[in-house]
């Protein structure tokens, strides 16, 4: 009876979201000014002299991406003050939580995981990265080696002191996880397959490249701290992640250097945090961070719901990718909003490309052709997002007004279709979603669109944490599935979902969830890790894009467009401060949904 | 004496045989419960995890069913490996807010129940009666969700009183009584209405039986007034068969409370088991599954055991029932 | 619900009436008894021929009506409150909610008779025999039925379903035989199947309890009929009312269950149309669409109450008590 393992198709149930699913996992930021990656701490090579100020705002032979619109977050009305509880409305449950290294971190995990745990690297509101726990990175010319120098006097919660040795341990953890490694295969790994790293002192360590971990096999990597502030960057204190590998600590009882200390968590329901009266920051006119006592997340899964308990005041924050609610509340003056809809994921339908099937292009290409999407977000949305051609949005590296998208062709779609039956019999698709309102419409929009061109469709309905880990074996079950990913402004950013190396043989898992495998991406992704030239870079992002069309690898629906609405009363919402520097954190560089609540505070 | 240990013994055996089939129905369609466990599809190291945490889960049912039972009563109830908690921690998390409802519904149903039903029989086939009884029938044919959806349409979206549709949480009385009373509220009374319809039909049927015996008769000859026979006389009579019925209800309250935290919250074990359904974490799901049918039977065993203890001629008209 | 089965039929016992009130009383259920009929006999005829009524759309069917300006649009947003064109509205999709009504009752229909219609046969086999035979049999039947009365029927088919959705997806056979045919529609049918064979073997057995001590059969035995003979012929014709009514108050009470589980998500998946489903899916846009979430639950309130008043007055009228709780 036992034949192999069996494949994981879950009911439905949580009644109602309304987004694509989100990912973030291992999101290296966005950036405006990538020169400032190198250029930071070293001198770009010689021939890299593109001025910066030419970047994004007047790019070569593109159709006008936008330019990444800099925004100083509004300073504070009132005077800041000390104490409070808020609540926070996200949208999903992380699964595996709360180990860097395992937890499957999407949006709203990084929303939440952000508040007990610090990364190396943060996002300013330049979009460049700023050292955060770490004191500087200093790389070197060819962006081969990363010194990294950490700020003293800071401890873990737990009071087990940060230092060069808590760090290069997180670091390994992280790297060599099964999640993550994928992400940072490119940072040299030793024979035995941990992170090759040098302790210069107690508080400084260096990393170096190697392709695909090879040491002797170093390659330029200009973009890599970006990474650092993403998931793989996050600290945690290392006598508790040894406690909970033995067995003998709560994994779930996170324990980081970040401003808040987390308290309780419910899964499914509620995550609480109090504030941490020792934490190491303290905002520009000298006040300990953080203002707040407590803030718990509650997980709702349903967008229009989060909305109304923000109206109803059982929220103080709410973020949301469902236009119609921002539709809702971008005009309410009772609300303040924080808009994120630059550089932020695309929603698309992703192919299982392992089905001999959808490994053909003339059906991937006529389900995209049968899939009217502006018709799609008027049904669905109510006209209110924008529709999306490419796997980017604007102020992407890559982005593009036309690149060779096929369209809607719902003719030529099921002429592809009856050729295609014709020759290997009826064909079925079957799509996976969130059970949420929308994304259920969505999916019987989608059905009935299929239908039409002959392709049977069945519907499963997936709990996102478990969707997620789905995607991530490739679960055989799975053929389409609606998706929300792809944030950040370098193409670098997306590496680890595109690249075919990101499919091991030896290990079930991968990042590439739709296991692209493609030669001529491949080789576009490896050019622009690499790539110092932000003009050449943009170049192989835009072959990419056009790549991605003409192949159909997925069908783009829609742009995300990300709302954080709160209560007036809650202040400081984009200032949380960068430490030794005048700027503030970005809210959402690369974690589209998220704000910092460092430096969040409850006016009277 | 023989009674109370010949239904312990039923309680036993009816304990062994619900546990049962809640294991076998949650391996259903499993071929490899250490690997669903572990979260599906994952990795090596995980479901080595798991073996070692469970050594027994690739076992066959029947050698898997006694280490399970020892688990469980020495308070193992699981552990979920997607969200890294244990089963115990999980109870102590989700198991209040249900109770809470539950126990308001059950107040509120009393509430509604008692005074109608003893009014009805009072004035029997009286306006009040005949509404009451209409009334009734009405509430008794709609399920929990058909309430909420009144309630929602009704109340939650004319007021800004109540948290919406999907939005109460848990606060415990003891933090804030009003805050506990706003998110309680509407999911209590989703379910009361429709225990108040039960025990109101239930009750003025069996005052009715009361009011026509001997006693009651007597007591009315001697020139008791009505109300003193109503409330001392017929009420505590009925008490009894009351308490049955509360008992009787449980099961169904239980199924109520599933759908009503799905539809208002807050979110208690009902909430939770519908997530570990999703998620496919079997060991919870049995964990929860396996509390909530143990209290159905011990709340059915209490009943009887008072029974026994209070009133011997109803034990042995129940026997022979 | 198992438990409420119960309680609808021993609720439904009134002592005997004065003459005259019980008259009243008569009258007033006949007008609770017609309605239950006229409404289930309205519902059945266009759940069952749907596809060649005219007036009811296709579950699926996106309709295109004429708009403000006369041009042809969608009704998609809930555009279309309660009217001509949309009796009960359309939904986000621009569908027709009356005609999704009308198939999620087909389903519910469906898949509550022929639970129960196998209950009965399963659940009351088991009752005849536990009811007829006492002694042994009665103990490991009664602790079999007093076992799946304790299972909260919404706890239990939430679980089962959501099981057999992974066996249906599995390479599991049993006989040589996948799993593959295990559709949604199928466990649901199971699931209440196996729910309702206590109550119904409950109820059974006390009636042949009482059944078997009665004059008629204590003669036939005496004449030396044998024991199939005195089932099949003397008692089983006389259960025929109690399982009438049985089925009435059963199919309600599977309804609800059937509601509250497609609520919950382990009915049919969409874009099948059930009651529950249609309520989970518009309920948190209540604000703007009342319709969609208020029509599927007075449908199912509706059809519930039908089959409890039918159920009710059957039961009345046969004299069935059920007492043995």
């Amino acid at each position: 009876m036992l034949t192999r393992p069996i494949k994981n198709r879950r009911g439905l149930g949580r009644t109602a979201v309304a987004t694509l699913v989100a990912f973030t996992l291992v999101a290296a930021a966005c950036g405006g000014d990538d020169d400032d990656a190198v250029t930071t701490d070293t001198t770009a090579p010689a021939d890299d002299t593109d001025p910066p100020d030419t970047d994004d705002t007047d790019p070569p032979d593109t159709d006008e991406p936008e330019a990444p619109v800099v925004t100083e977050p509004p300073a504070a009305e009132a005077e800041v003050s000390y104490g409070g509880r808020i609540v926070v409305g996200v949208e999903a449950e992380t699964a595996n939580p709360w180990r860097p290294a395992n937890m499957n971190c999407a949006s709203s995990c990084q929303f939440i995981a952000r508040t007990f745990f610090d990364p190396l690297v943060a996002v300013d509101s330049e979009l460049d990265w700023e050292p955060y726990l770490a004191e500087s990175i200093d790389i070197n010319d060819d962006a081969t080696v990363f010194t990294i120098t950490l700020r003293e006097g800071i401890d873990f919660h737990d009071g087990t002191p940060f230092d060069a040795d808590a760090a290069m341990q997180n670091i390994n953890g992280n790297f060599t996880s099964l999640l993550l490694s994928g992400a940072v295969k490119d940072i040299a790994k030793g024979p035995d397959g941990s992170v090759l790293m040098e302790k210069l002192d107690d508080f400084t360590f260096t990393l170096q490249t190697g392709f695909n971990g090879d040491p002797d096999n170093p390659i330029p990597w200009p973009l890599f701290p970006y990474y650092l502030g993403g998931q793989a960057g996050l600290m945690a204190s290392p006598t508790w992640l040894d406690a909970a590998e033995a067995g003998e600590a709560d994994e779930t009882q996170a324990v980081g250097t970040g401003p808040f200390l987390l308290t309780n968590y419910a899964p499914g329901d509620r995550t609480t945090v109090q504030r941490n009266p020792d934490y190491w920051l303290s905002d520009d006119d000298g006040n300990q961070l953080p203002f707040l006592d407590e803030i718990e997340f509650r997980v709702i899964e349903d967008s229009q719901v989060r909305g109304e308990a923000l109206r109803s005041g059982d929220l103080d924050i709410m973020a949301t990718s469902d236009s119609l609610v921002i539709a809702d509340f971008a005009d309410d003056a009772n609300f303040e909003y924080v808009n994120q809809d630059q550089f932020s994921e695309t929603n698309y339908i992703m192919f299982n490309l392992t089905q001999p099937y959808l490994a053909d292009r003339d059906v991937r290409c006529a389900l995209l052709q049968a899939v009217d999407t502006v018709d799609l977000i008027e049904v669905v949305a109510g006209g209110a997002s924008t529709p999306s051609i490419g796997p980017f949005t604007p102020g992407q590296e890559g982005f593009l007004t036309d690149n060779g998208y096929l369209g809607y062709d719902p003719d030529a779609a099921a002429e592809a279709i009856a050729a295609w039956t014709a020759e290997n019999g009826p064909l079925t698709i079957n799509y996976s979603t969130t059970p949420t309102v929308t994304n259920l419409q969505t999916a019987q929009y989608l059905a009935g669109e299929w239908g039409a061109i002959g392709v049977n469709v069945t519907i499963d309905q997936i709990e996102q944490s478990t969707l997620i880990n789905n995607a991530l074996f490739a679960d055989p079950a799975f053929d389409a599935f609606g998706w929300r990913n792809h944030a950040g402004l370098f193409v670098d950013s997306q590496y680890f979902w595109w690249h075919g190396s990101s499919i091991s043989p030896d290990s079930p898992l991968s990042l590439n969830f739709g296991r692209l495998d493609d030669p001529v991406i491949n080789e576009l992704l490896e050019l622009s890790r690499s790539e110092f030239d932000e003009d050449v870079r943009r170049g192989y992002a835009e072959d990419i894009n056009r790549r991605f069309a003409s192949e159909c690898f997925i069908i783009p629906t829609s742009q995300t467009q990300w709302g954080v609405f709160h209560q007036p009363a809650v202040q400081n919402i984009g200032r949380s401060p960068v430490p030794d520097d005048s700027t503030f954190l970005r809210d959402g560089a690369g974690f589209p949904g998220q704000v910092w609540l460092t430096a969040a505070f409850l006016a009277d | 004496m023989r009674y109370v240990s010949q239904r312990l013994l039923q309680f036993f055996v009816v304990f062994i045989v619900v546990t049962f089939i809640v294991m076998v129905a949650t391996r259903i369609g499993s071929a490899d419960p250490v690997r669903d466990l572990a979260g599906g599809a994952v990795s090596d190291q995980q479901i080595a995890r798991v073996l070692n945490d469970y050594p027994y889960l690739d076992q066959s049912l029947f050698l898997q069913y006694p280490q399970w039972l020892l688990d469980f009563v020495t308070g193992n109830l699981g552990y979920s490996y997607t969200q890294s908690q244990s089963g115990l921690a999980m109870f102590q998390q989700r198991l209040p807010p249900t109770l809470f409802m539950g126990f308001w519904a059950i107040v509120i149903g009393l509430a509604i129940a008692v005074p109608v039903g003893v009014y009805s029989a009072y004035k029997r086939d009286g306006a009040f009666d005949r509404g009451a009884s209409y009334t009734s029938f009405a509430f008794i044919s709609m399920p929990p969700l058909v309430i909420a959806v009144a309630l929602l349409f009704l109340v939650v979206t004319r007021t800004s009183l109540f948290p919406t549709v999907g939005g109460s949480s848990y606060i415990a009385p003891w933090d804030s009584p009003w805050g506990h009373f706003r998110n309680f509220f509407i999911p209590s009374l989703a379910l009361g209405l429709g225990l108040a319809a039960v025990w109101s039909r239930f009750l003025r049927a069996d005052m009715n039986l009361t009011l026509q015996s001997d006693f009651i008769m007597l007591a009315k000859a001697k020139g008791v007034s009505p109300a003193r026979v109503l409330w001392r006389h017929a009420l505590r009579s009925s008490v009894l068969s009351l308490i049955t019925s509360v008992a009787l209800q449980v099961s169904a309250l239980i199924g109520g409370a599933v759908v009503v935290e799905q539809f208002f919250g807050p979110r208690g074990i009902g909430d939770r088991l519908v997530f570990a359904i999703q998620q496919n974490d079997i060991l919870i799901i049995q964990a929860i599954t396996a509390v909530l049918v143990v209290g159905v039977v011990l709340a059915n065993l209490i009943v009887d055991l008072l029974y026994a203890v209070v009133d011997p001629r109803i034990r042995h008209a129940r026997k022979l029932g | 619900m198992t438990i409420a089965l119960d309680d609808t039929l021993t609720t439904s016992d009134e002592p005997e009436q004065p003459p005259a009130a019980a008259k009243k009383v008569r009258s007033r259920r006949q007008i609770g008894f017609w309605f239950g009929v006229s409404w289930l006999v309205l519902l059945a005829v266009h759940a069952f021929f749907a596809e060649w009524i005219p007036w009811v759309r296709g579950e699926q069917e996106v309709p295109r009506v004429a708009g403000p300006d006369g041009e042809l649009i969608r009704a998609s947003g809930y555009r279309f409150g309660p009217g001509l064109d949309f009796w009960f509205g359309s939904d986000a999709l621009g569908k027709d909610l009356f005609a999704r009504c009308i198939y999620a009752a087909r389903l519910a229909l469906t898949v509550s008779i022929v639970s129960i219609g196998g209950a009965l046969i399963i659940g009351g086999t088991l009752g005849m025999l536990a009811g007829y035979f006492k002694g042994w049999i009665d103990r490991v039947i009664s602790v079999l039925v007093d076992a799946l009365l304790a299972f909260p029927a919404i706890v239990i088919a939430a679980l089962v379903i959501g099981r057999f959705d992974s066996l249906q997806a599995s390479d599991i056979e049993f006989l040589g035989f996948g799993f593959d045919w295990l559709s949604r529609r199928w466990s649901v049918t199971i699931i209440f199947l196996f729910l309702s064979i206590a109550p119904v073997a409950r109820i059974v057995r006390a009636q042949t309890l009482s059944l078997s001590e009665r004059e008629y059969v204590l003669a036939a035995r005496s004449l030396g009929a044998r024991t199939p003979r005195i089932l099949v012929r003397e008692i089983l014709p006389n259960l025929v009312p109690a399982m009438v009514a049985v089925i009435f108050t059963g199919v309600a009470i599977l309804l609800a269950a059937e509601g509250g589980l497609a609520f919950i998500g382990y009915s049919v998946k969409p874009p099948e149309a059930s009651w529950g489903l249609m309520i989970s899916e518009n309920r948190t846009r209540i604000d703007d669409a009342w319709w969609a979430t208020v029509f599927p639950a007075l449908m199912l309130f509706l059809t519930v109450l039908a089959f409890n008043l039918v159920g009710d007055r059957v039961a009345k009228r046969f004299d069935i008590r059920e007492t043995s709780l």
